[in-house]
């Protein structure tokens, strides 16, 4: 299902986008190297925004049906994954175009876009971080007043069977009796 | 070995009162009864401290924005073959978007 809703494309993009950084000491010709920062510049803060789209039809996804929790929580960490390798190659192509463009004098456009670009996609994992838990929230035990209340009705026999109620349920009765 | 899973009528109130649409809510119960019918005798059960009789269950549920997570307390020491939930935390997380 995550293969479905990860963009293949984009996934393939942030790999070439981070393959092109690496070659960043390997350009020579400043003129050459000028256009390449432009252009790589250019294609991370697409890749940024590309991330939103994705996550905007993973969640119109999400929000269409009831899924497990152990199937959402999978979810959550392909897309994590993918969010913090498109923030690596954000941060390090900043990095790099800054230090290019104090060495040369040479504006690189759309340059000052990059950090919103960054803080998008540090926003967007903090909202899929507190709305998906990576690890099953702790119980905080059982409530003693409750758990004798429930005895009580056992006692008198206020019981109901769940396989009858799952039953009951499903065929549009209520859940409580 | 098979259970008989029974919920008190105070925790099926609680249940009612999470808000979850149908087809969560079904898939909730039978998710739950199925699971713990066929309870593995090596699952591992987590004691209350204050009361050892009961043992946690956990169950998750992604239903429309939110996630949800659910413990049930299971009493599995008052009839044999018969598990009495008898307590319920449930917890949801921020909607998605």
């Amino acid at each position: 299902m995550t293969e479905l809703l990860l963009s293949r494309t984009h996934r393939r993009r942030v790999e070439e986008l981070r393959e092109r950084v690496e070659t960043w000491k390997d350009r020579q010709d400043e003129a050459t190297l000028a256009l390449w920062v432009d252009d790589l510049v250019e294609s991370v803060i697409l890749a940024a925004v590309e991330t939103h789209r994705i996550w905007a039809l993973t969640s119109k996804e999400l929000l269409s049906r009831p899924l497990s929790g152990a199937a959402v929580r999978a979810i959550a960490q392909d897309v994590l994954h993918h969010l913090d390798e498109t923030l690596a190659v954000l941060v390090l192509s900043d990095r790099l175009a800054r230090e290019f463009a104090e060495q040369t004098g040479y504006t690189v456009e759309r340059l000052e876009e990059l950090p919103q670009a960054t803080q998008g996609v540090e926003a967007l994992r903090e909202r899929i971080v507190a709305a998906i838990p990576l690890t099953p929230p702790p119980a905080r035990g059982p409530d003693p007043e409750r758990v004798r209340q429930s005895r009580e009705e056992i006692a008198r026999g206020e019981v109901i069977d769940l396989r009858a109620l799952a039953e009951r349920v499903e065929q549009g009765g209520p859940v409580e009796f | 070995m098979s259970y008989h899973v029974v919920f008190a009528r105070s925790v099926s109130r609680l249940i009612g009162q999470c808000q979850l649409n149908r087809a969560a809510l079904v898939r909730l119960l039978v998710d739950v009864y199925q699971a713990l019918e066929n309870l593995p005798a090596d699952f591992v059960r987590e004691r209350s401290y204050g009361d050892d009789a009961l043992f946690l269950f956990t169950y998750e549920l992604w239903d429309r924005d939110r996630f949800h997570t659910f413990h049930f307390w299971v009493d599995d020491a008052t009839a044999t073959d018969y598990l009495f939930v008898v307590d319920l935390e449930h917890l949801s997380n921020p909607p998605i978007s």
